[in-house]
């Protein structure tokens, strides 16, 4: 680590590296906090520490009926007479309320229900519907208005955000590994940043994608003089490099964790969620994973013909909430369902009405589901209005920009002013996940010198007592020192020359008011810092 | 000049290997020589004469036919193997299920890509397979699979409106957009959407709500009517019960009709008779109903006639044809100089494709310098033109190895994200419409480390060549002119197998460190030579090592990636 580095970041590169959630480590390593004013520090202590928060995205493909997957009960009526053949029988909807319930396939989530795990959010659509899968999907993917033709993703410009030079200068030690995964030979529009880059890669298994990379250094520069060519050329290599870069992290993470709950079998969900759980548990950085299952496109035999909770719709809706289920069951035995949400989403809706084929055609507006331990338990909006209806489709009860601006928002700890600039627009947020889940991660918290350990603060949040433990490996000059959020200096804790051994201090943040601090330790030349939030 | 005159300009090994790369996946160094003898004119017109497809595969337990011939269908179910008779052998046998009879046909199909001679007919076969995407997996009948790929073959460089028209009377096409199902009062959407958004007109911008300024929701909804009351023969499962025959007698195909569809019948009760208004985007057109199959046909006539008079479908398919060929950038000047004069041109010889390809093929845009490499190699590009440019099948004597042989190229392409017949959605493969990214979503994290898997692979020894390699680079290397000089090899080397050529520190470097392995590039000569003069096993060794070392970097390298 080099000292004494303030000159090495321009002030502008600097303070876009410190818009979004960023860890604060990553910004301050090595930067003397005197060298900044107090706009800067004050930008850099707003942004929450919460690099270690996961969601995954479970795409489902075809256009999922939200009507057979969260049942109204209280309009059953309505429901069946539109929909008499493949309607699902009402006395065997698991139900969430009286008025509400999901499929009878549905158990494990019905659990996750009970257990306040589960979120349902009704009606999610978008202005002037597209009713085609790609055009719709794209709509979703890139979290634009259905009138515009965006060609970078939703998360990839949340992402870009936080790592706005992705991907020159990544990996670094600070973001070691792949800020986004998609379970899939190919990485989705949804991951495409503001320079067309994808902030993710694509992975199907460790083992292979481990296996297979290895590799050829590419020739310095070398490229012929035509344009196209020369590009496509940098383009592959780009793509080389991240190969190389990520296998060896992904195997060790792969490796490090093993699920500890077993998962349905022949399940292609389950499969992608199985590696998710195991990447996140042994200590990938990734903020984002992508998993899909496809086959919703039930315009046919939807249902069976002698039973409507069988058939295809019920197989696959089977196949998501075990995969999920068993998802969760896994990270709650891992120990980090305390930072994993996981959202449901898909690019439309069908037609209330069903056709005679047992199936339904393409339509609109559809629920989204939540899962997880930090997620804001209960239904978000009301049964659709089944007789109110628009070209036969349900009309909007919330944009689906609105319920990204919530995640982004609740979950990753975006501010506003950037939301509006990811999502082209403010949109009112809804409560999906519940507050006060405020999480730093201890693995990531701990940092290494070249003789010394940092340790994570504990408790974090604290309300009274902090413990700060670090070890020495040699002796050093060490002070430990905390400052608040505008820069100033708030304690000294240690400021004296201490022999190799292990350190504890013990911190009362009694007098201080609620807020985010910072811990700096300073060794030698070196230098660490932890942030501390004060939550009374 | 304009950008559709005929090519004059340089005409080397380079230029002759990027007309054969597109056109045909590639060719070996002697067809390559041809070409350059050749020249552009005698080339394209040779790419363009049929070729004649070996047999249809066969069941290799028994050697009998399970594809009947054609015209003919199957009505026999219980297995009679009696194979010189084609209407009443039985042999597709039911019990081992579609996926092993597409299995058959993907094997067969990546051989006949890998073996015939300089064609593009299969580079068009794919590329209609694409454009009129099914997939196997859902259509779950090997022989409707088979039948209608057969037809895209036969019809490669005819006439697109034919084979709109036929494709939307297919046996397998009904299964896999639910046409099958599309009935009177009960309209399925899915193809008449898809016929306008994907096949045909193609789908513009959403101009307001449901119009695509090409055609509406309305047309959308018109079109499921015209298409009412088809059906496969057969839908729905596998097994061919007495129902489905009684079925088929009582609804007599039409053989005039659908001589060469044997598999499409009509139900009179389920054609929705009444009139099919279409919206302004078609001119208000209305659709008389009729109710005999004779009408109903004539309502789908009547229904192509009118999407295929706008000249959004002729410019549509001609930047798909432009897309698969040329490049992904279709800018102002490629659209009024490329696209629409050969899109007038199509609409003019009676939608021919082969005559417009041609133009394109010779032109001198297809061989601007600016626009090589500007493509990425696809799976097939990359798996069935290495397969070409080293046809070692010839060298595998043991016969029952050949299936293995090819099924192992087959594997490479599934596994690379180009698995025959099964593109990732109706839209067929992402590559090929996914703005801005195109033919790079074939290469990711995912599938280059595969890709550098199977090209590695091809260096090892294979048990079908008896323990020789896929690619025998010494064999290779000895077909150049001048092989003992390294910088003089790899410069031919580039070539014919890139479409990019190396700097000059490029081929520096691929000589020292990479051929010599640290040496200077001059020493190569000393073992060429050794080994031209006397090719013991210690100098063929002292060849091949260095030789295979270098190809090996070179199918690694992101220049080998470009097509």
């Amino acid at each position: 680590m080099n000292k004494n580095t303030p000159t090495r970041l321009s002030r502008r590169s600097f303070i876009a590296r410190t818009s979004g959630a960023v860890a604060l480590p990553m910004l301050f390593n090595g930067i003397p906090l005197q060298a900044f004013d107090g706009p800067v520090v004050n930008d850099l202590f707003n942004v929450e520490a919460e690099t270690d928060r996961v969601l995954v995205l479970v795409q489902l493909n075809g256009g999922n009926d939200g009507l057979n997957t969260v049942i109204p009960l209280s309009e059953y009526g309505t429901y069946q007479s539109l929909r008499s053949n493949i309607a699902i029988t009402e006395n065997k909807v698991l139900k969430l309320s009286n008025a509400t319930g999901i499929h009878p396939v549905m158990k494990g989530a019905h659990e996750l229900w009970s257990e306040q795990k589960m979120n349902v959010v009704q009606g999610v659509t978008y202005p002037n519907p597209n009713l085609s899968h790609f055009r719709s999907t794209d709509i979703w993917m890139s979290g634009s208005a259905s009138n515009v033709n965006e060609t970078t993703g939703w998360i990839g410009r949340y992402l870009n955000t936080e790592y706005p030079d992705y991907p020159t200068g990544y990996p670094n030690t600070k973001m070691p590994d792949p800020v986004a995964i998609q379970m899939a030979p190919v990485v989705g529009l949804a991951l495409t940043g503001y320079q067309h880059q994808s902030m993710g890669i694509a992975l199907q298994d460790p083992e292979t994608f481990y296996k297979l990379v290895s590799g050829t250094d590419a020739p310095g520069n070398d490229l012929p003089s035509t344009k196209l060519a020369a590009e496509n050329i940098k383009y592959v290599r780009e793509v080389q490099m991240k190969s190389l870069q990520f296998s060896a992290v992904i195997k060790s993470a792969a490796d490090k964790a093993q699920n500890k709950f077993t998962y349905p079998t022949s399940n292609r969900l389950a499969d992608q969620l199985k590696i998710v759980a195991r990447l996140v548990a042994g200590g990938l950085k990734t903020r984002v994973y992508v998993v899909q299952l496809g086959g919703f496109d039930t315009h046919a035999s939807q249902v069976g013909a002698d039973d409507t909770i069988t058939g295809t719709h019920a197989n696959l809706l089977q196949m998501v909430s075990e995969a999920i289920t068993a998802f969760q069951r896994d990270i709650e035995a891992l120990g980090i369902a305390d930072r994993v949400v996981t959202m449901t989403f898909s690019e439309f809706g069908r037609r209330v009405a069903s056709n005679q084929s047992l199936g339904t055609d393409h339509g609109t507006a559809a629920p989204m589901m939540f899962f997880g331990v930090p997620v804001q338990d209960g239904i978000i909006g009301t049964n659709p209005d089944m007789k109110n209806l628009d070209n036969g489709n349900l009309k909007m009860q919330y944009d689906f920009r609105q319920i990204y601006a919530s995640v982004l928002e609740q979950w990753f700890g975006a501010k506003k002013a950037a939301i509006k600039d990811i999502l082209f627009g403010s949109f009112s947020t809804v409560k999906v996940i519940k507050s006060g889940t405020t999480s730093v991660d201890s693995e990531e918290s701990v940092q290494q010198g070249s003789a010394w350990t940092f340790q994570p603060i504990s408790p974090n949040p604290v309300q009274s007592n902090a413990i700060i433990r670090y070890e020495l490996r040699a002796a050093h000059h060490v002070r430990l020192e905390i400052f608040d959020n505008l820069g100033f200096h708030v304690a000294t804790i240690v400021h004296e020359a201490q022999e190799s051994g292990l350190y504890e201090h013990v911190f009362e943040v009694a007098a201080l008011p609620s807020g985010t601090y910072m811990v700096q330790l300073t060794l030698n030349d070196e230098r660490a810092h932890q942030a501390m939030i004060v939550a009374k | 000049m304009a950008m559709l005159d005929p090519y004059r300009g340089q005409w080397t090994r380079r230029e002759a290997a990027h007309l054969m790369r597109r056109a045909c996946f590639g060719v070996t160094l002697e067809q390559l020589d041809k070409v350059v003898v050749d020249g552009v004119s005698k080339t394209v017109d040779a790419l363009f004469t049929p070729v004649k497809a070996p047999a249809p595969p066969l069941n290799p337990t028994d050697n009998s036919k399970w594809i009947p011939d054609p015209g003919q269908v199957f009505t026999k179910t219980v297995v009679s193997s009696d194979r010189n008779d084609p209407t009443t052998s039985t042999a597709y046998d039911l019990t081992k299920g579609p996926q092993y009879y597409n299995g058959l046909t993907k094997i067969w199909w990546t051989s006949h890509m890998m073996t015939h001679a300089p064609s593009i007919q299969e580079k068009l076969t794919l590329f209609w397979s694409n454009h009129f995407a099914t997939e196997m997996s859902v259509v779950q009948n090997g022989i409707f699979s088979w039948e209608l790929l057969a037809f895209m073959r036969a019809n490669a460089f005819g006439s697109f409106k034919s084979m709109a028209r036929r494709v939307t009377l297919d046996a397998a096409m009904l299964r896999y957009l639910n046409g099958n199902v599309n009935t009177k009062g009960s309209p399925n959407e899915n193809y008449g959407r898809e016929l306008q958004e994907l096949f045909s007109i193609g789908k513009g911008p959403e101009i307001s709500q449901g119009d695509y300024t090409t055609y509406t929701e309305q047309d959308v909804r018109a079109a499921a009517k015209v298409l009412t009351g088809w059906r496969d023969f057969g839908t729905r499962d596998l097994v061919l019960t007495a129902n489905d025959r009684d079925f088929r007698d009582n609804e007599p195909r039409n053989p005039p009709l659908f001589a060469d569809n044997p598999n499409v019948v009509f139900v009179a009760t389920n054609h929705d008779t009444t009139d099919k208004q279409f919206s302004v985007r078609y001119g208000n057109r209305v659709i008389k109903g009729r109710s005999t199959p004779q009408g109903a046909v004539q309502e789908i006539d009547e229904m192509l006639d009118m999407i295929f008079e706008q000249n959004a479908t002729s410019e549509y398919i001609v930047k798909k044809l432009y897309i698969w060929f040329v490049n992904s950038d279709i800018t102002d000047e490629v659209r009024t100089k490329v696209v629409e004069p050969l899109a007038k041109d199509l609409r003019s010889n009676g939608w021919n494709v082969g005559p417009v390809l041609k133009k394109l093929l010779s032109s001198e845009h297809f061989f601007d310098v600016n626009l090589r490499g500007c493509q990425l190699r696809s799976p097939a590009d990359l798996v069935i033109g290495l397969g070409r440019a080293f046809p070692s099948w010839t060298l595998i004597t043991d016969q029952t190895l050949v299936g293995r042989y090819f099924q192992g190229f087959t594997t490479a392409l599934g596994a690379q994200q180009m698995d025959l017949v099964e593109p990732s959605s109706v839209a067929g493969f992402e590559a090929y419409y996914q703005a801005p990214d195109y033919y790079r979503m074939w290469l990711t994290t995912a599938t280059l480390p595969l890709r550098n898997g199977f090209t590695d692979a091809l260096l090892t020894n294979n048990n079908a060549l008896g323990r020789k390699p896929i690619v025998d680079t010494v064999a290779f290397v000895g077909k150049l002119s001048g092989s003992e000089d390294s910088l003089g090899m790899i410069e031919q080397i580039n070539e014919v197998l890139f479409a990019a050529p190396f700097v000059e520190s490029t081929v520096m470097m691929l000589a020292e460190e990479i051929l010599m392995n640290g040496g200077r590039y001059y020493e190569w000569a000393t073992l060429w030579n050794a080994y031209k003069a006397n090719p013991t096993n210690a100098n063929f060794n002292a060849v091949r090592t260095p030789l295979d070392r270098l190809f090996r970097y070179l199918f690694r390298t992101a220049e080998y990636q470009l097509g």
